[in-house]
């Protein structure tokens, strides 16, 4: 039976594990994404909009501009006829109704809406 | 001659036979029961280096969508979560697809058919530091000038100088106020894509 020895080279052993990656490589890139919606919805809006007030001296005409978002707009002109009593005498298309026929107190509405 | 060659051959075969025996001379250490019990002091020098493993811990990355309608009027803000897994000093970079929220449809003179908004980062170590960036996603396209633009390299990225292995309140933000610009936004839908990545860094 051989001697149960053990042969130890006695140089001292060098175990150089240099260098050596634990299974991770050297540089780890993950990519990650995020996805960010918006919505605009389609509108229309005055600009700037100011209360015009017409005097005998001087009419003061500053037109207000209507944008919408690129919505294609539809629009829409009313006449408002009002009775001297103040009561709303007639409602209608502005391009329909003759000049004519406009009484002395007559609102104007124009509507500019996005067309749905 | 003849007697310096035998005496040069002679001294040669002494050098091998005395190198010979400091290469394989051998210790012999025996067990308990087989011999004289004895002992060999061995030094044994071990060195070995892990690289730093850096990546997004398992659910840390930061992923998912946002949906804000009315967005040019409202504006959006919301936090996307980030758990790294750096054992080491790491950097991380964004990229923007559209360097900004994007509407396919063309706009014209007077419209703006690309949304600005603005990105955030926050990234915390394990030891308390932190580092912070905020840029706009235009800056964020190819080629952006943000500091955290592109993908994430030894010298790319956000630095974070410490390992980041918890949950330490990392997130990156996107956010946008109300649209305040001098061209009116198209309506329509708007979207972009921020990639992230992470890595080690010296």
């Amino acid at each position: 039976m051989m001697a149960a020895a053990t042969l130890i080279s006695n140089a001292r052993a060098m175990l150089v594990l240099a260098g050596m990656a634990f299974a991770v490589p050297a540089i780890a890139d993950e990519a990650n994404q995020i996805t960010i919606y918006g919505e605009v919805a389609p509108r229309c809006w005055v600009a700037h909009p100011i209360k015009v007030t017409a005097t005998n001296a001087m009419v003061q005409v500053t037109p207000a501009r209507a944008i919408c978002n690129q919505a294609r707009p539809v629009l829409a002109s009313e006449v408002r006829m009002i009775g001297s009593d103040g009561v709303l005498i007639k409602r209608g298309s502005a391009t329909a109704e003759r000049p004519v026929s406009f009484s002395t107190r007559t609102a104007l509405e124009i509507v500019v809406t996005p067309q749905l | 001659m003849g007697f310096l060659r035998v005496l040069f051959l002679l001294a040669l075969a002494v050098i091998s036979v005395i190198a010979s025996q400091h290469v394989h001379a051998q210790v012999t250490a025996y067990a308990v029961g087989q011999g004289a019990v004895n002992s060999v002091e061995v030094g044994v020098e071990v060195r070995a280096s892990v690289l730093g493993r850096c990546g997004f811990a398992t659910g840390g990355a930061p992923t998912g969508a946002l949906d804000q309608a009315d967005f040019d009027q409202r504006g959006f803000t919301k936090d996307f979560a980030i758990q790294l897994n750096c054992t080491g000093a790491s950097r991380i970079a964004v990229s923007s697809a559209n360097g900004g929220m994007a509407n396919a449809t063309t706009g014209g003179a007077g419209y703006q058919t690309k949304a600005p908004y603005n990105v955030a980062l926050y990234v915390a170590a394990d030891n308390g530091i932190n580092a912070s960036a905020s840029c706009a996603a235009a800056t964020l396209a190819a080629g952006g000038s943000c500091t955290f633009a592109g993908t994430a390299g030894t010298g790319t990225g956000l630095r974070l100088g410490g390992a980041s292995t918890r949950a330490n309140g990392s997130y990156l933000r996107v956010s946008a106020p109300a649209y305040a610009g001098t061209d009116t936004l198209a309506a329509g839908r708007y979207t972009d894509t921020l990639s992230i990545t992470v890595s080690v860094s010296p």
